[in-house]
């Protein structure tokens, strides 16, 4: 008879994590948390709808012909989403074929739409999490400096009491994506115009989504000398927060779950144990 | 030389928060990521100054024009 190492264990974390990235809440349902459940599935959907219905599913129009191929929803932020990003490719998809005028408020729209897969993503972590923890408050504690990490680079850690590693992080991340828009004179700013690179930078959170939505989708008339170089930082910096978010929700994920902290070097060789069962 | 200098100065700086990051990723423990940081910035830079010189070989040797 096979025993299970963790009576604690509501369900299969992964099949938790694989179910919300289907469908929002799935995962928290399978584990008997139908509220919460119910709360992600209303929130991230909202979201996503939302976002579709602002940007009237032209999202993936903003590519030319010759970038348009299967592994465009792939590299979006909406592929933590995927039962909305399958609905969307399968409804909208990249369009009718004939260049036809955006609406007004496409650039906020598809900022929800990628938010939905952030947000979805987290649920995930949490589904996990939430699986293999106790009770769910120590589930919450692990999943919110990880979001806290989305909204501001480096609060997360700061959260979890490491000062120093919270400031490099900030610092670091923070001048990356100035940098990069300042080198990019804010062309970066702008998921029409490049929109892989946008899918990175699209990491770095909060701080990003106010810098477009202040300054993004500005009109360019004259070669900018340091664009690529620009838009690299900006797609780095965003890439790296994710980096940053993992370090996070490991730390947090040790703390509350009492499993080993990440390390490079080689971990002893576990002492052999000998455990008896008694019937 | 300007611009190759900018561009210098840039990888320096782009390069630090990609091996930092990397680090913070590898090592959760503050003490151990800055033990391993020198050696990590070396590799990182070694290995890239290494694949410069591969490159201008091999453009020196098979796409040169003069």
């Amino acid at each position: 008879m096979a025993l299970d190492p963790n009576p604690a264990r509501r369900g299969d974390p992964n099949v938790a994590a694989l179910l919300t990235w289907f469908l929002p809440g799935a995962g928290h349902a399978y584990l008997g948390q139908f509220g919460l459940g119910l709360a992600l599935f209303v929130l991230v959907e909202g979201l996503f709808f939302l976002g579709l219905w602002l940007c009237g599913g032209m999202t993936f129009e903003f590519l030319d012909p010759e970038l348009r191929s299967p592994l465009a929803p792939v590299l979006s932020p909406e592929l933590g989403n995927l039962g909305g990003i399958l609905w969307q490719m399968r409804n909208y998809g990249f369009g009718p074929g004939i260049v036809r005028p955006f609406p007004d408020t496409i650039v906020f729209g598809s900022m929800l739409t990628a938010l939905s897969g952030v947000l979805n993503g987290l649920a995930m972590c949490h589904a996990h999490t939430l699986a293999r923890a106790s009770s769910a408050p120590a589930a919450h504690r692990v999943l919110l400096p990880t979001a806290a990490g989305f909204v501001v680079p480096g609060l997360g850690h700061l959260m979890q009491g490491r000062r120093t590693r919270g400031l490099v992080v900030f610092a670091l991340l923070m001048s990356c994506f100035v940098l990069g828009t300042l080198l990019a004179e804010g062309s970066n700013l702008s998921r029409e115009r490049h929109f892989y690179y946008w899918a990175g930078q699209f990491g770095i959170g909060l701080p990003g989504m106010l810098a477009e939505l202040a300054f993004g989708s500005a009109r360019v008339t004259r070669d900018i000398a340091y664009v690529d170089g620009g838009l690299v930082f900006g797609c780095v910096a965003g890439l790296l927060n994710l980096l940053a978010l993992i370090d996070v929700y490991g730390w947090s994920e040790s703390a509350e779950l009492g499993l080993p902290r990440k390390s490079s070097e080689s971990a002893p060789a576990p002492a052999a144990s000998k455990v008896e069962i008694r019937l | 030389m300007t611009d190759i200098l900018v561009h210098l100065l840039l990888f320096l700086f782009l390069g630090t928060a990609i091996v930092t990051l990397g680090t913070f990723h590898s090592d959760a423990d503050d003490a151990r990521a800055r033990k391993v940081w020198p050696r990590r910035m070396l590799g990182f830079f070694g290995g890239c100054a290494l694949l410069i010189l591969v490159m201008l070989v091999c453009e020196h040797t098979f796409a040169a024009l003069g």
